[in-house]
């Protein structure tokens, strides 16, 4: 409705004008931020950042980033040494592999039987999309099938409408 | 007495769910329908035992009857009042008594709207079934999971250990987990509609109608509890943290998002008689979910922080989820003849084509949690490893469909029924797409960095330019009513959705997290604030002895604190300088040894917290307005539903609106 109000040539023209403007502005924008992308600014934020990708082995389901108790405490004052003594993220998750075994990192492996848990919502996720667009494709070929309505049809949508109302 | 009283209340409600159910049952198959009424008071009976129970229950922490091993095992005298009160459900076998008395109550609300039409066999059922999940919470109660057992109390007794020290350091703790229960059982309503429907037949439209308020009621405590229990998180543990996709915080959304996926496609099956499998599968799995969160949280097999009581009663939920399952499958197998529809979605780029998008995205977001919470399990069970799957995992996951989810709730609201074109898209969509490319700029202009941040700036923007316009047309047309009505007010609680995004996105990007050890009257600079350090300030409680190191912020005094419990549990309390735009957060991690010396602190800001809370407040707004009645409604089973007789294809006929054929599509 709002379409019809403004179809005049110019109207169009300015109407894709618009959102090619749009796009550009997003991509524009969108560079800019990704290229802008700073890491942790301090050591001590870079402390915090990994210590949030490290269990706590003693904790329940915390990261060492999060929990308070002694050991939590003891791995943030070990990571705070290992990242001023320039070690990269790296090293010093591994090092703690060694010390408590894999399940200390809280981003599980991408090999392996592990991988699954990243490899399987992709896999469901396209199958998920599959599905749909069979689905509509069946549903086009269905709407192909089915002609116009015939005066057969409306005289039986007709009579069961008349039958409803009176019940 | 007080043993006695709850004993008594348990037995009334398990005694009266079980003799209610058969009456209801027997009078079903005789027809009788005074055996029926009498079936419906024996149900009223319910919901006296679970208000007797629950009532005994607070009577003993009230009056701190340690001969009761729950009050015995979490009372103390030093407890405050209000912590004392939610002591209650701050161990397992209160949290089944509260469940219960919930549930009752659901019952009871049920028994009175329905009160004229159990002769209905579809509200009989539902009822029916309402009764069974009441047989398995009350048998909870007198087996496994009793709450009121006796215990002698040792010589030289003075005071329980009062309830975990976590659950009585923040007024929170009275009002999340009711909300949270209201949220989880109020489920059991629409299931027990949905069963009801498949056991009578009666699978067209007015069961659905009928219960799709008491999914949105549920829906808006569960989203309630969820925005309650990231505030409480938040104010209590001292990282910024408030969603930290931890295994109980996951079992809760679990059943938010098929409830979400429910409350947007049940509007297809309203209105083209599609997807009814799928809807009544929803239906049951959320359900069935909230059991396996229960089960999950309840037995141990996952740790979590905020798992406070566990037992052995999770066997019990597994076994219950088992039965609820396999019920579920089975009764939409033995009528799936009647559930296949006809009809067909026209295009994707239509309002029916876009929710069935929206289902599959929610699908999809809830198998990834699923998947990511219980994965630890399978790999333990399959390859006996021990691995986590953590944060880092559920945010790189799940950022994707939330950004394809933004997309689509920008679309989505624009689109007509059946089947949009380009030039009306190109329309409608102008305005919110430049609402969502000046957010964009604006977060650019602001310092905003990071390609996922701005995107997701950007495609709020768009959603919210959606939702407003929707919004402005309406109460344009309508003046306030605009606001009300399921459209109207969904779109209120996509705003809040947006902005909990919005605040999610920015919050975990612009993060900003340090520790320092900082003496007395040192003052410290970190995200352009000023920190300096005043001392200490201890105050001694009945409960605890509170430590707070005065730091004062811009010139505002914090103060974070320690709290020492009487039973030597330590906790942090931290302290926020909070505001519209940004959050500073301050924890107290290791107290000085001697007044005086250094202490240290954990800094952390974040932008945008506050609209978290705003959003959660739209979100609970919007479900109230969205609940009202746009128009004046109708009764929906009497008129609409066909008649068990009908003959199957009569039953499988959409009702709501028939579309005469041919009809020209005007929107």
């Amino acid at each position: 409705m709002a379409a019809a109000r403004e179809q005049g040539s110019f109207g169009a023209q300015w109407r894709w004008l618009s959102w090619v403007l749009m796009a550009i502005v997003a991509v524009a924008v969108l560079v800019i931020a990704a290229t802008g992308d700073q890491g942790p600014q301090s050591d001590g934020e870079r402390v915090s950042e990994l210590a949030a990708t490290i269990r706590c082995p003693q904790c329940r389901g915390q990261s060492v980033a999060e929990s308070n108790v002694t050991i939590a405490r003891e791995i943030r004052a070990d990571i705070r040494t290992r990242v001023a003594a320039g070690e990269s993220d790296d090293e010093i998750r591994q090092v703690y592999i060694e010390r408590f075994g894999r399940s200390v990192v809280l981003t599980p492996d991408a090999t392996g039987f592990t991988g699954l848990v990243w490899i399987v919502p992709v896999v469901a996720a396209g199958m998920a999309l599959a599905a749909v667009s069979l689905a509509f494709q069946r549903w086009r070929a269905e709407a192909a099938e089915i002609a116009e309505a015939t005066d057969e049809d409306r005289a039986l949508v007709a009579q069961l409408r008349a039958e409803r109302e009176q019940t | 007495m007080n043993v006695a009283l709850g004993d008594a209340g348990v037995v009334i409600a398990l005694t009266a769910s079980i003799v209610g159910a058969i009456t209801i049952i027997v009078a079903q198959r005789s027809g009788d329908e005074r055996l029926l009424r009498t079936g419906a008071k024996v149900a009223w009976l319910v919901v006296f035992g679970a208000v007797l129970s629950f009532v005994a229950l607070e009577r003993a922490l009230i009056t701190r009857d340690f001969s009761m091993r729950f009050v015995f095992e979490n009372g103390s005298h030093r407890t405050p009042p209000l912590y004392n009160f939610a002591t209650a459900w701050a161990a397992l076998e209160g949290t089944l008594v509260l469940w219960g008395l919930v549930l009752a109550g659901y019952l009871g609300v049920v028994l009175t709207k329905f009160r004229t039409r159990l002769a209905d066999p579809l509200v009989a059922w539902a009822i029916v079934v309402m009764l069974a999940v009441c047989v398995f919470f009350f048998g909870l109660m007198i087996g496994p999971g009793d709450p009121f057992t006796r215990v002698i109390i040792p010589e030289g007794f003075v005071d329980g250990p009062g309830p975990n020290p976590l659950l009585q350091n923040n007024p929170l703790m009275a009002v999340h987990p009711p909300m949270l229960y209201l949220g989880y059982v109020g489920f059991t309503v629409p299931f027990a509609f949905a069963l009801a429907a498949l056991i009578t037949g009666r699978v067209g439209e007015g069961w659905l109608v009928e219960t799709r308020r008491w999914t949105l009621f549920a829906w808006g405590f569960l989203s309630l509890g969820i925005v309650l229990g990231a505030w409480w998180s938040y104010d209590v543990l001292g990282w910024g943290g408030y969603w930290g996709w931890d295994p109980v915080e996951n079992v809760s959304f679990l059943p938010w998002l098929t409830g979400t996926a429910y409350l947007h496609s049940v509007m297809i099956q309203e209105r083209r008689g599609m997807l009814r499998v799928w809807n009544l599968s929803l239906l049951c799995a959320t359900f069935s979910l909230t059991i396996l969160g229960t089960f999950i949280t309840r037995s141990g097999v996952l740790e979590s922080v905020h798992a406070f009581s566990e037992g052995s009663i999770g066997p019990m939920f597994l076994a219950f989820f088992g039965v609820v399952s396999v019920v579920s499958i089975g009764l939409i197998g033995w009528r799936g003849d009647r559930l296949r529809a006809p009809g067909r979605i026209d295009s994707p780029l239509s309002r029916e084509g876009s929710f069935l998008a929206n289902n599959v995205l929610f699908a999809i977001f809830a198998f990834v949690i699923l998947l990511g919470t219980v994965f630890p399990l399978i790999v333990e069970a399959l390859r006996d490893e021990r691995i986590s799957v953590g944060v880092p995992y559920f945010e790189r996951m799940t950022m994707p469909v939330g950004m394809v989810m933004l997309f689509l709730m920008a679309i989505a609201p624009v689109l007509p029924w059946r089947k949009a074109s380009g030039e009306l898209l190109r329309t409608r969509l102008e305005w919110p797409a430049w609402i969502g490319v000046g957010s964009m700029v604006l977060a650019l202009a602001l310092g905003g960095r990071g390609f996922t941040a701005l995107l997701a700036f950007g495609l709020a923007g768009f959603a919210g330019g959606a939702a407003l316009r929707q919004i402005v047309l309406a109460t344009r047309r309508n003046g306030w009513r605009g606001l009300v009505g399921r459209t109207n007010g969904g779109m209120i609680v996509h705003l809040g959705v947006i902005l909990v995004a919005v605040a999610f996105a920015a919050s975990n990007s612009y993060l900003r997290q340090s520790e320092f050890t900082i003496e007395q009257g040192e003052t410290i600079e970190f995200a352009d604030s000023t920190f300096r350090y005043d001392g200490i300030e201890i105050e001694d409680r009945s409960e605890k002895r509170v430590t707070a190191a005065l730091v004062t912020v811009d010139g505002q005094v914090l103060r974070p604190a320690i709290n020492q419990f009487a039973i030597g549990t330590t906790i942090g309390t931290p302290d926020t300088l909070g505001g519209f735009t940004r959050d500073i957060q301050i924890a107290l991690i290791a107290l000085p040894d001697d007044n005086g010396d250094a202490v240290v602190i954990r800094v952390t800001t974040q932008p945008l917290i506050a609209w978290l809370w705003i959003g959660g407040i739209l979100i609970a707004v919007g479900t109230v307005f969205s609940a009202f009645p746009h128009r004046i409604h109708r009764r929906p089973i009497d008129p609409v539903s066909v008649a068990p007789g009908g003959s199957a294809t009569g039953g499988a006929l959409p009702t709501d609106e028939p579309t005469p054929v041919g009809a020209a599509e005007s929107a």
